[in-house]
């Protein structure tokens, strides 16, 4: 997540006026926006609202790239090609729907006297779209590899 | 600057401390460090973690929190209104494509947020960590740019699954993430303009989207993940998880709601509610027999009108939309009386009520939302509406029986349910 840094044999070239303009705009509004937070303070929660900011990042940082990773390293050992990268993408787009939608299959929300709130069977919704993607992309990838297989023959 | 090349493709531009060096050279820490340089070096050359790749996905997603924060904005001064930003009443649906595009992009921005953290995944780690007082700088506002970015989705996302387990008021919360955020992303925009102009100056894809086909060594370690992958990752499950939800809002895609909190078509009376009778404490309205709509004029004189009263006046029927904060929308038949004419049945005439807002009153005895004000312009138009009825049939308790407000280009919580009082103020 860093700031990569451009390249120049006399080291990185420093912000010009307009880099400076957006610098200084983002952090005045960043600064508002944590104002904002203290002003509002019995809304807020500034302990609790900060703390899902951090508790955000560290658990992105150390929980969820991880777990990619490791799954990643784990699809290396997956024979052929083009089934490692059909195999990578259903798996990829598999979760991330599911992490996007989960507290809508989990229904942790949902109103006891109010049948219109999540009324549909969004769990069963996402076994069956993983049941479709995951192995539809190991067929796919299969399939390529065979034919690469073929036209190198 | 050094361009390395593959095949004839440009795959990454490496500063001068981006150097591998040699391995093994030195101490435990400069072999660390080494190792580092090392990752990064290969990262910049990857294609999934390319310099270029990272520029493009982060034009695409500050596109889409760029749409996503004005959205919200709108959304945020339809419930508090501003004098400098009057909000016209046409088009009728405009907040319903405002809103419904504030939970679409917002959704579709998680799969491009992942993507975009994976790219540039590999930089973070290095030593020292950082160069000088302006990349401490950098460093330490990618903090809030990648925490506000997660907490602001991942609040977006439970918000429409109604899910709250954190411990401050949503709307302030989400509000002042958004705006963290976005300072966040101009500091960040700021800093990589060097990066964004190099690589759109550049022009078409220089690392070439083929699987395996962007590695530095022209593919022979094809077990990475390639550039096109990522792309595939990105565009797929955003499209997916749009194709899938958007029917909340989009008619068109209803017949493929899978994943969304609601369907526009499930409700009583053809759809949704957003609190029910009884959760607000209002069943018994009703069929309340002694039910009154009081009003109070500019002066606080005070009269009242029967259900009955009300149904003699000019009935008037209109197609609006009910738009939820939580991005659902449905069009419903309305038939009631206009608020004007129930303001003049009153003995409020124009003349004392120009220029002054109406505030409508609940009796919800629970939750928020309890009145909402009407400004004058709003007032006047006969598409402002005291329904009774919608779609054919008398309004159900659940959506704000015996009498509900309904205005065109309003959320659906300032659509006040269960109103027993009308104010000039």
């Amino acid at each position: 997540m860093s700031a990569a840094r451009p390249p120049s044999a006399a080291g990185p070239p420093r912000p010009g006026p307009l880099a400076w303009t957006l610098i200084v705009a983002g952090t005045a509004t960043m600064l508002w926006a944590v104002i904002g937070v203290f002003v509002e303070a019995e809304q807020s929660n500034p302990r609790n609202w900060l703390g899902w900011v951090l508790g955000a990042a560290l658990v992105h940082d150390l929980v969820l790239l991880p777990c990619v990773l490791a799954v990643g390293a784990a699809i290396v050992f997956v024979p052929g090609r083009a089934k490692r990268a059909w195999l990578r993408w259903g798996l990829a787009v598999a979760s991330v729907i599911t992490l996007a939608t989960f507290p809508v299959a989990m229904r942790w929300g949902a109103s006891p006297t109010d049948p219109s709130e999540l009324p549909l069977p969004v769990a069963r919704n996402l076994a069956v779209m993983w049941a479709v993607v995951v192995p539809g992309a190991l067929i796919v990838g299969a399939l390529v590899d065979r034919r690469r297989e073929g036209t190198h023959r | 600057m050094r361009i390395h090349r593959t095949s004839g493709r440009r795959v990454g531009t490496l500063g001068p401390m981006e150097s591998p060096g040699p391995a093994g050279a030195g101490g435990p820490l400069s072999r660390a460090n080494a190792a580092l340089q090392r990752r990064r070096v290969d990262a910049a050359r990857s294609g999934a973690h390319s310099e270029d790749l990272a520029a493009r996905l982060g034009v695409v997603l500050g596109a889409a929190f760029t749409v996503c924060f004005l959205t919200g904005v709108l959304s945020h001064l339809h419930q508090h209104p501003v004098t400098w930003f009057p909000i016209p009443p046409v088009p009728a649906g405009a907040y319903r494509v405002s809103q419904g595009m504030h939970v679409a992009t917002g959704l579709a921005s998680i799969p491009l947020l992942l993507a975009k953290l994976y790219v540039v995944s590999p930089h973070l780690p290095r030593w020292p960590p950082v160069d000088d007082a302006l990349d401490a700088f950098a460093r330490l506002t990618l903090l809030p740019l990648v925490g506000g970015s997660v907490l602001l989705l991942f609040t977006g996302a439970a918000n429409i699954a109604s899910w709250y387990p954190w411990d401050f008021f949503f709307p302030v919360g989400h509000w002042w993430a958004a705006w963290l955020v976005i300072g966040a992303m101009l500091v960040h925009v700021g800093l990589q303009l060097p990066v964004l102009r190099r690589v759109f100056a550049a022009g078409a894809d220089p690392a070439g989207p083929g699987e395996g086909v962007a590695e530095p060594d022209g593919g022979a370690d094809r077990r990475r993940v390639s550039r096109r992958g990522v792309i595939a990752f990105a565009a797929g499950s955003a499209g997916l998880l749009t194709l899938f939800t958007a029917g909340q809002t989009f008619p068109p895609l209803r017949r493929l709601t899978a994943f969304a909190p609601r369907r526009p078509d499930i409700g009583p009376q053809g759809f949704p509610v957003n609190r029910t009778a009884v959760a607000a404490g209002t069943e018994s309205l009703a069929t309340d027999g002694d039910y009154r709509l009081v009003v109070v004029g500019p002066g606080g004189d005070e009269s009242s009108l029967t259900l009955g009263q009300l149904r003699e006046l000019p009935r008037v029927e209109r197609e609006l939309p009910i738009a939820c904060v939580e991005g659902w929308s449905a069009s419903v038949h309305w038939a009631g009386v206009t608020l004007s004419s129930v303001l003049e049945e009153a003995g409020i005439p124009v003349a004392d009520r120009r220029d002054r807002e109406v505030r409508v009153s609940s009796a919800q005895k629970r939750g928020l939302y309890g009145s909402s004000t009407v400004d004058p312009t709003l007032a006047s138009r006969d598409d402002c509406l005291l329904a009774l009825e919608a779609n054919g049939e008398a309004l159900h308790p659940d959506h704000g029986a015996p009498l509900r407000l309904i205005a065109p280009n309003r959320p659906g919580v300032l659509q006040t349910k269960w109103v027993t009082s009308l104010e000039v103020l």
